[in-house]
């Protein structure tokens, strides 16, 4: 039996292409790979897919006119997931969308839907919880520096938020995970690629302030109501890294496990 | 040196010791100590530094619940608000922090027996000077640790004094600063009109402090305040909200006036109010002067007084979690406050939860099928909610409904099943009975809800449909 694996350069854009190559074959893929991480199998017939936005601009056209705009957001935020096998979940998605079209999304207790609508809440859930944890720091240059590891790569559905909340700063946000740097100077957000980034000397009176923030922090709780176990769950430890108010017990927790 | 005189326009800005009720030394390293207790017009210069200021009026202003930061849409040259709030983070105590929530001043002209800032408290005061907080503002809104400022203040000498200079640090905020976040101003009791209308051009959302649900209570605990001097601003307030809101329909250029509406506080448990009374307040609250938010605090003892219960008395916290429920009942699932209590019952039931305990009384009006109610009869399922329902509504449109597809959809069993029928066939594993289903709903086999989970329940519930709102809005 030969299965035949799309392979696709791992942008949207690629992804998109090899949907719609495979729509245009009208045949059911083996799998859909981004290059970097295919294993090869010994029945594989590979097909390799060129990015060609012009034929992506097409068939996203005929998207929006088959499904309605949330099925569209619900793929891009799924493609966003670190989830495994997500291309051939999109793919089984669009093609029940093809039948049912603009009434695809009212299908909830369908497996292929269902897989589509978790992720893409939990994509959603992570940006809109990284829109508030965040954390600037100001450099010695007046930049605004702020490093994030995520779960899944919510860097582009964060970005717009941001310049539109400090439009006139410079800022940029570091995804450690993914080595992507979203740059804002003064005009509009923009991705790129970073390999080694070292953090530069940050501003005189940053160690002040975050003493600020750290004793307000500490100070706003009402003791008698102490509840740590709800503290985590809307703030998962594993984001505890860069917050500047919970460094000072992250570290001390570090440390106690290495050195005890 | 030189004293400034009452009336100098520097005064504010520079020095701040005429308006302490008690002298107090604070040397310039920081330690601090009250040396006066009951000394009029006693007054020392003190230097105290920003963060030690912080420390305190933090601190004194942590008991305010309001932390939302939704309901208002803004852009400004810096920063924007999202209509759907943002929390940045969360405090030990599980309370998300989304404001910087913060006291003007905490030296207070009042004596109100459950505060912490009363006049005959011996505790550290300290007042901010406009720039001071401005500067710390804008530069924790730049740095993403908060989405904006709820500012509040003790009352300095009257009413109005304090609300002049609590406008002055909001105006400079939103002009000079050209800030776009969120503010909550708390407006003072007794506030004169000229000033409300003011308040609200700056702030997204103003809110005055009920605290105390009945004019007895009040005599009682805070005398210093009169209902008719709460209550009246409110109305004030509302009336220009509602104004603004019609006018802003006809001309778009007409500037926003505290767009995400009015809140309150209500102190639970520190008087005798039983729950119908207090609900009955909230549902007019919202009814009358369309409130967009009651908040209610289980009452944390701070003070001693013969009126108020003692230091070591438990926090009420499953009577506020209930309140809560049954305020989202009110607002959200159709409900009429006067449903959820009886004759004989005006305290909710503590066991279960209020909708339940309103299913059991109401046998006759379940089970209820599955694919057919419409969606008011749904969301008054227990165990089904807005967006259950609204899952339910959805799918009924492509398919009929079977147990399995209800279980795939994420929709909780464990209470609904009781009160529904999925293609008239009954899922519950005991017969529909009132009694024997209390009796499973309760909460023994749940032995953590007496201490701290039920505020992790109030809190993932609420969360849940704040989460929810934003994906609403963002898809």
């Amino acid at each position: 039996m030969e299965r035949k694996i799309y392979l696709y350069d791992g942008t949207y854009t690629g992804l998109l292409t090899a949907l719609s190559v495979i729509e245009k074959k009208r045949e059911k893929p083996g799998n859909i790979c981004p290059k970097g991480s295919y294993r090869p199998g010994l029945f594989d017939k590979i097909i390799t897919i060129t990015t060609d936005p012009a034929e992506t601009a097409d068939f996203l056209n005929t998207l929006e006119k088959v499904l309605v705009r949330r099925s569209l957001d619900h793929i891009f935020r799924v493609f966003l997931s670190s989830v495994q096998h997500k291309e051939m979940a999109i793919y089984r998605y669009v093609r029940l969308g093809f039948e049912t079209q603009k009434k695809l999304d009212y299908f909830l207790s369908d497996e292929r839907v269902k897989f589509i609508h978790d992720h893409a809440r939990k994509v959603s859930v992570e940006a809109h919880r990284m829109r508030g944890l965040v954390r600037f720091r100001e450099l010695q240059d007046g930049w605004l520096y702020a490093p994030i590891e995520t779960d899944h790569y919510v860097l582009p559905l964060i970005i717009r938020h941001f310049s539109q909340r400090l439009p006139q700063k410079q800022w940029f946000i570091h995804d450690i995970k993914r080595k992507k740097i979203a740059i804002h100077n003064l005009t509009y957000p923009r991705i790129f690629d970073v390999k080694n980034y070292r953090v530069p000397e940050l501003s005189f009176k940053e160690a002040e302030h975050q003493k600020i923030w750290q004793e307000y922090f500490k100070n706003i709780a009402i003791k008698d109501r102490k509840n740590v176990r709800l503290q985590r769950q809307f703030m998962p430890k594993r984001y505890w890294k860069y917050l500047t108010e919970m460094e000072v017990i992250h570290n001390e927790e570090t440390c106690t496990r290495y050195h005890p | 040196m030189e004293y400034p005189q009452e009336g100098d326009p520097d005064l504010f800005q520079n020095f701040q010791f005429w308006d302490r009720p008690y002298g107090q030394i604070v040397s310039q390293f920081g330690s601090s100590k009250t040396f006066a207790k009951n000394g009029e017009g006693f007054c020392i210069l003190y230097i105290m530094n920003t963060l030690e200021k912080f420390k305190i009026l933090a601190e004194s202003a942590k008991y305010d619940v309001s932390c939302s930061s939704s309901g208002a849409k803004r852009k400004n040259k810096l920063g924007m608000t999202v209509l759907g709030g943002i929390c940045h983070s969360w405090s030990s105590d599980g309370r998300c922090i989304s404001l910087l929530k913060i006291l003007m001043t905490n030296v207070c002209i009042y004596d109100c027996a459950y505060c912490v800032n009363r006049r005959s408290n011996d505790i550290p005061r300290a007042t901010f000077e406009p720039r001071e907080l401005i500067d710390l503002t804008v530069d924790f809104y730049e740095k993403n640790y908060i989405e904006g400022l709820f500012l509040s203040s003790a009352v300095i000498k009257t009413p109005d004094y304090t609300m002049e200079r609590m406008i002055e640090i909001v105006r400079q905020l939103r002009g000079r600063r050209q800030f776009g976040g969120y503010i909550h101003l708390k407006i003072i009791p007794g506030t004169s009109p000229r000033l409300l209308e003011i308040a609200g051009r700056y702030a997204d959302r103003v809110s005055v402090n009920i605290e105390l649900p009945t004019q007895k209570s009040l005599a009682l605990l805070a005398p210093d305040k009169k209902m008719p001097e709460i209550i009246g601003p409110m109305k004030r307030l509302d009336t220009s909200i509602r104004s603004m809101i019609a006018l802003r329909k006809k001309h778009k250029k007409v500037p926003a006036y505290a767009p995400a509406g009015q809140s309150t506080q209500l102190i639970i448990g520190a008087t005798p109010e039983t729950d119908l009374e207090i609900m009955g307040l909230s549902q007019w609250l919202y009814q009358s002067i369309h409130l967009k938010r009651v908040y209610y605090s289980a009452y944390v003892p701070v003070n001693t007084t013969k009126n108020l219960p003692a230091l070591t008395t438990a926090i009420p916290l499953l009577r506020e979690h209930r309140l809560y429920q049954a305020d989202w009942l009110i607002r959200f699932y159709g409900f009429d406050g006067r449903e959820l209590f009886t004759k004989n019952t005006p305290h909710l039931d503590l066991e279960v939860d209020p909708k339940a305990s309103w299913a059991l009384r109401h046998p006759e009006k379940f089970p209820v099928e599955i694919n057919r109610a419409d969606y008011e009869t749904l969301i008054r399922v227990p165990g089904i909610g807005v967006q259950g329902a609204y899952k339910i509504v959805l799918t009924r449109q492509v398919k009929s409904l079977r147990i399995e597809d209800l279980k795939k959809m994420r929709i909780s069993l464990k209470r609904a099943q009781y009160f529904i029928t999925v293609k008239g066939k009954y899922h519950g594993d005991i017969p529909f009975t009132p009694e024997d289903i209390r009796e499973r709903l309760a909460p023994e086999k749940r032995p953590a809800l007496q201490n701290s989970s039920p505020q992790l329940n109030f809190f993932i519930q609420g969360k849940k449909e704040e989460i929810a709102s934003v994906l609403h809005g963002e898809f």
